[in-house]
């Protein structure tokens, strides 16, 4: 079907982003701003350190999408922009500015959900995609799995009971003197450690559920660390150079529950094809063990491209033209939720 | 045909002018997301085309964070996709403007939550503002020393007793209008270099201390 470029934009966290995705699916441009490092010697987003970055970013991603492509505003065929879930505040500003774009130039606007978006940025590269499928979503601010029926139906079937696992990740390297964020860091700082050195249990909750939990392991890393009832004040106990033994172990265990809990839901549903996304699925130990357990269990794992993991406004650009082709569309109304 | 937006405070409102002749209309009731409609609805009742805007002008506060924000990001893409000048103006200068009789000083007052407020001074001298103290953040057990006798905008708690007061310290669209229009603004679209940035008067720092503690 034939539908003119799309303009996404995306600031529901800590990247302000706008690309142009075309006909199949083609990224036409992308421009991200990543605020990392504003954020980076608070250990996590500062929502207000992140309202005032967007501002300040919008118009020129916005520009430099347009000029990359180049395109200009007669070009286009809607605007698309993360409207849900997110920081609410961040959200308003791409929403804003989403809005202002469509009614200057008389084009159609729609709002996207972000965690769709990122099932979609796994979709994009399917020449044929087959569906349903079984989607994880795993990130900073989410781990949830999902059955996807098409790229506009999402039920959920499990999500996090507490950290996600990104959040998880980067406690655990604060708490092991890394940067931020954690993901990268310990990923880099394990590269060359022992994934089974220390054997924390997975967290795979009752047999059947689709849910996850990180705080325990979390705790089992400060205990490991700080001994038996340790604080985060309190010396190691074990040597530092178990470094890499202890990144490469937690990081494996977050990887193998991941997948693990990947084979639950194919073998409950019957689905035997994953879609993995979100900021964690960069993650490469999580590639390698995801690949061993679906060649394990019979089932294929489809990864989002590594550039589309993270936020980006590929992902919502996509979708958006998905939904105008589907005849979405929102009006000047549209408004913003930090979850659902 | 200029655009004003002022969204500093719990009442938003936009206004539609020229030197002689001002729309304005309050969408407090739909939040900041329903800026663009209610913009969209002005104009249309007033049958003026978004093409006749020449120029936007921005509330920059002392105000609500989220509220500018969402003021200035229309303001910046408005701007851009109309390819027409945007800058901003100070929210509580233009509220002394139009609240400040001649001749006289007057205070202004804000909640800024945290047990701060807002406050600035200014002196009106016929057509001209003259700023005596910038805004700034002040407890709340400071303002009545700063206020003295002398006019004031904002809550009563905080005005001493005898002051003239005036509650409603928060301009309105109209009020950046007018306030743009005695500076050198013209409905052509000429003056904009005299205004501010389009971005929220931050009077707070983004954040105050780095998180120590593993949560």
């Amino acid at each position: 079907m034939s539908f003119a470029p799309v303009l996404g934009l995306e600031s529901s966290c800590d990247e302000t982003a706008a690309a142009l995705v075309g006909a199949d699916n083609k990224v036409l441009s992308s421009v991200v701003h990543s605020q990392i490092d504003q954020h980076a010697a608070w250990g996590g987003v500062v929502p207000e350190i992140a309202g005032r970055s967007h501002l300040r970013s919008i118009r020129p991603v916005v520009e430099q999408a347009l000029e990359h492509a180049g395109l200009t505003a007669k070009d286009l065929g809607g605007i698309a922009v993360t409207n849900r879930p997110g920081l609410l505040g961040s959200l308003l500003i791409g929403t804003t500015a989403a809005k202002a774009l469509a009614y200057a130039w008389n084009l159609p606007l729609v709002g996207v959900h972000h965690i769709e978006a990122h099932s979609y940025a796994a979709l994009m590269p399917l020449a044929a995609p087959h569906f349903p499928y079984i989607t994880l979503i795993v990130s900073g601010g989410h781990t949830s799995l999902y059955r996807t029926d098409s790229p506009l139906q999402m039920k959920l079937l499990g999500s996090t009971l507490d950290d996600a696992a990104g959040e998880a990740l980067d406690k655990a390297a604060k708490m092991l003197g890394l940067g931020y964020p954690g993901g990268p860091a310990i990923q880099q700082a394990g590269a060359s450690g022992n994934p089974q050195a220390f054997p924390f249990r997975l967290p795979l909750l009752a047999a059947d559920s689709l849910d996850f939990s990180f705080s325990g392991l979390k705790t089992a890393l400060l205990y490991t660390i700080k001994g038996p009832g340790g604080t985060t004040a309190d010396p190691w106990i074990v040597p530092h150079d178990c470094l890499p033994d202890l990144c490469a172990s937690f990081e494996s265990t977050i990887a193998r529950t991941l997948a693990r809990k990947c084979r639950r839901a194919c073998e409950q549903t019957g689905i035997p094809r994953v879609l993995i996304g979100g900021g964690v699925a960069c993650n490469l130990r999580l590639r390698q063990v995801m690949a061993e357990e679906a060649n394990k269990a019979g089932f294929q794992a489809h990864f989002a491209p590594a550039e589309y993991c993270t936020d980006n406004a590929v992902m919502i650009a996509g979708l958006g033209r998905a939904m105008f082709l589907h005849g979405q569309s929102d009006d000047l109304n549209l408004d913003v939720a930090a979850s659902g | 045909m200029l655009l004003a937006l002022e969204l500093s405070g719990a009442r938003n409102t936009l206004a539609l002018g020229t030197e002689t002749q001002i729309w304005s209309a309050d969408f407090s009731s739909q939040r900041g997301v329903g800026l663009m409609a209610a913009m969209h609805n002005l104009l249309a009742e007033q049958k003026i085309e978004k093409s006749d805007l020449r120029g936007i002008l921005l509330g920059l506060g002392p105000g609500s964070y989220t509220g500018l924000r969402i003021a200035c990001s229309a303001g910046i893409m408005l701007g851009y996709s109309l390819q027409i000048p945007c800058c901003g103006l100070c929210s509580f200068a233009a509220a002394a403007f139009t609240h400040c009789p001649p001749g006289e000083s007057i205070h202004l007052a804000l909640n800024a939550y945290r047990q701060q407020v807002y406050h600035a001074c200014y002196r009106r001298q016929e057509s001209d503002l003259e700023e005596l103290t910038a805004p700034h953040l002040c407890t709340p057990q400071e303002i009545a020393e700063l206020i003295g006798s002398n006019c004031f905008l904002g809550e009563k708690k905080w005005a001493p007793q005898g002051v003239v007061i005036q509650q409603d310290c928060q301009a309105h669209a109209e009020d950046i209008l007018t306030y743009a229009f005695s500076l050198g603004f013209h409905a052509d679209g000429a003056g904009f270099e005299n205004g501010l940035p389009p971005e929220p008067l931050y009077l707070r720092p983004a954040a105050f201390r780095p998180k120590d503690r593993i949560e």
